[in-house]
């Protein structure tokens, strides 16, 4: 079959790869029939997530049909469409039962791997690194999904494919952003990142009932769709002081709840953090660029949350952890625990509250997913996220 | 006893005369006085070789001049002069002695008087004059120790008639000027404080503690998400722990809350290995991450009923990148 494989920082190419096989009786296999870029494929592309091989399939956000189960596959069938949750959950683990669905304990079958390069493992993620479990990724015509009476959501028929395509990462992990962030009713949320994950944190904070929301970018095109599909407040952060933009807006407060969807390749700080992070990443002296974080936490209020959505590898510098606790800020982080939300987000789709099909800003078949994630990394043409047709 | 005396000398021409005694003598208090400052001429005296320009001494007294209002609270000993000059206000309130160098008069002419009053003895220094000119008689009315007994020349009236040293401030007074060191003095007192520490270090790497030679050998635990009842006994156990056979302890306890049950092993015997932690450099060889494998295999069975398999055929090879990451993270410990 065909797959965009990872051959090596900033090489990507469409490839012949093996068949998916049914290796576990839960397993099922998933015909892909989209799927579609994240930012969080940027880190795996500029080499800054280790554990990479030459060859890896990647992509992780994705939609399709199911074509084969295992016999230990009890809710799904063959021929449904499902939409599949990025990260792999037993379902039967203390960390799943109690909905924290990416600490899975039992789905990262390179466990040691991600304890000796991590220093913990996390759950199993489809194309993301072997230290995350070392499966193939969407970017292919068929994938394997461990799992899958647990990991795979029946797309109600009013649904349209693009919209059920992001409640696979983008939509799941921006309601996790708002809702483990404690937004409430009358809170003043900011959002760090226009992109697909921070657009939706925006859309969950506001059907949460945050009374206002802002997102933070520098590109128009984002800020400006942000504006139009769910009436938010935008700021460019290349034109502002953002946090005293923030205190403006806020009545000297700061935002009650922070939410940073940004990750670890933030860019255009105006004190120069930039480059310094920018430095020391190149040397390998830090993991991370955690630009978008530290402003979070000097805009967030006194004993607000700042919640951390981007993607982070390891040791940052320079982090305000006086402030976090002077302030007596409530900081969490999580990869996003999908299979939590994924069902409600569904239904809520279906009922018109969330769309999320504007974030496709350009669909292609899979051959040209190299240049797909050209267009991406260097947000031409106004894209957002790239959705691609395997089968196309 | 009249005569214009300059100095350290003053304070004890300024002893009233009730403190003398009929034989002549002076009063136990006033001999205190006298002591002192004489304790402080001499010492004066030892430092007062000339040089040119100014003196260190001076530039810390103008430095202090030019320290702002609410200055002195809570500044402690020794406060280096460029500091002092962006001080806030209210600093002299609990400022200790020593403190301002050795010719302040033009700094006490800009304090305030709630400033003055908790000062203590010596921190003005030797030309006090300036100072009490200007000084605010409340300030001056407070001022203990040897500072007011120098308070010539401008002097109110009223507050020149008070300067005379009651006894009990007197004994209170200070007899010491620690700030007076030679420079000599220093360097041996610095050369001290390095043979010290680097003694400590010396010794620190003599007697800490050899590495151990001998692994540790713990229980490697999991905690499983079932009720401890379904792990009561040993043959409750899934294979992939049952296979380990006598070679390994079994430990199972309820985990606290409603987190499971705790399933623990360990080797009965560690393999004795020439270099130490060589076996913690070589994971694949090394037998306790057997046992860890075989409990996460057990636990993934009670609570799946199935060991996840990762994808096959794997990635053709690593990228030299992720080789090198890969080799950093196994060798080197964590990223």
């Amino acid at each position: 079959m065909k797959a965009l494989c990872w051959e090596g920082v900033n090489r990507l190419s469409v490839e012949r790869v093996p068949d998916p096989q049914i290796l576990n009786d839960q397993d099922a296999i998933v015909k892909v029939t989209l799927s579609t870029t994240c930012g969080s494929d940027l880190h795996l592309i500029d080499g800054f997530v280790p554990t990479m091989q030459a060859g890896d399939v990647i992509g992780h956000e994705f939609m399709g049909e199911i074509v084969d189960i295992g016999r230990g596959v009890r809710r799904r069938k063959v021929g449904e469409r499902v939409v599949v949750c990025s990260f792999i959950g037993c379902g039967r683990c203390w960390y799943c039962t109690h909905d924290l669905w990416s600490l899975c304990d039992n789905t990262n079958p390179n466990w040691e791997l991600a304890r000796d390069t991590l220093g913990f493992e996390t759950g199993g993620v489809y194309g993301y690194s072997h230290a995350m479990g070392g499966f193939k990724g969407s970017h292919s015509e068929y994938i394997r999904v461990p799992f899958a009476d647990f990991g795979t959501f029946p797309v109600p028929d009013g649904v349209s494919d693009l919209d059920a395509l992001y409640a696979s990462d983008a939509a799941p992990t921006g309601w996790m952003g708002a809702h483990m962030g404690g937004v409430k009713p009358g809170d003043v949320v900011a959002v760090w990142g226009a992109g697909g994950v921070g657009q939706m944190a925006a859309r969950a904070a506001q059907l949460l009932g945050a009374e206002r929301v802002i997102v933070i970018d520098r590109l128009p095109e984002r800020l400006a769709m942000a504006e139009r599909y769910m009436d938010v407040e935008t700021i460019d952060f290349s034109q502002t002081d953002v946090p005293a933009d923030l205190y403006e807006r806020t009545g000297g407060r700061g935002p009650d709840v922070c939410i940073e969807a940004v990750g670890m390749e933030a860019t255009g700080a105006p004190d120069g953090q930039y480059a310094y992070d920018r430095v020391k990443q190149q040397l390998h002296m830090q993991q991370d660029r955690p630009i978008a974080v530290r402003e979070a936490i000097h805009a967030c209020c006194k004993g607000g949350s700042v919640f951390v959505l981007g993607v982070f590898g390891g040791m940052v510098d320079r982090f305000p952890l006086g402030m976090l606790m002077n302030k007596g800020l409530v900081f969490a982080g999580a990869q996003q625990h999908g299979h939590r939300y994924i069902p409600m987000l569904l239904k809520r789709m279906a009922a018109g509250e969330l769309s999320t099909r504007q974030l496709a800003t350009h669909e292609m078949p899979l051959d040209d997913a190299p240049r797909g994630y050209d267009m991406f990394k260097h947000k031409k043409d106004g894209c957002v996220r790239v959705a691609f047709r395997p089968h196309a | 006893m009249q005569q214009q005396i300059r100095g350290w000398r003053f304070a004890a021409e300024r002893i009233p005369r009730r403190r003398i005694m009929r034989d002549g003598s002076l009063a136990p208090s006033a001999q205190k006085i006298l002591s002192a400052c004489q304790d402080l001429g001499r010492r004066a005296r030892g430092m007062s070789a000339p040089t040119r320009g100014r003196t260190p001494a001076a530039q810390a007294a103008k430095t202090a001049a030019r320290m702002p209002a609410r200055m002195a609270e809570y500044l402690p000993g020794r406060t280096p002069g460029g500091m002092m000059g962006r001080m806030p206000a209210r600093m002299a309130e609990y400022m200790p002695g020593q403190m301002m160098g050795r010719k302040p008069s033009r700094m006490a002419g800009r304090m305030s008087a709630r400033m003055a009053e908790y000062m203590p003895g010596q921190m003005m220094g030797r030309r006090p004059s300036r100072m009490a000119g200007r000084m605010p008689a409340r300030m001056a009315r407070r001022m203990p120790g040897r500072m007011g007994t120098r308070m010539p020349g401008r002097m109110s009236s009223r507050m020149a008639g008070r300067m005379t040293m009651p006894a009990g401030i007197a004994e209170r007074m200070p007899t010491a000027m620690p700030s007076v060191m030679t420079p000599n003095m220093k360097r041996v007192a610095g050369g001290l404080g390095l043979l010290a520490a680097g003694m400590g270090v010396a010794r620190w790497a003599i007697h800490r503690p050899a590495r151990e030679r001998a692994l540790k050998n713990r229980w490697i635990m999991v905690t499983v998400n079932c009720s401890p009842q379904r792990l009561a006994s040993r043959a409750d156990l899934p294979e992939p722990i049952t296979r380990l056979g006598d070679a390994v302890d079994i430990k199972i306890a309820p985990a606290p809350g409603d987190r499971g049950t705790e399933l623990g092993a360990r080797l009965r015997d560690l393999p004795r290995t020439k270099i130490a932690g060589m076996v913690d450099r070589h994971p694949e060889e090394d037998p306790r991450r057997m046992v860890e494998r075989a409990l996460r295999d057990a636990k993934a069975i009670i609570e799946n009923g199935e060991v996840l398999r990762g994808d096959w055929p794997a990635a053709a090879e690593p990228a030299q990148a992720g080789k090198l990451l890969e080799f950093a993270g196994r060798r080197g410990g964590r990223l």
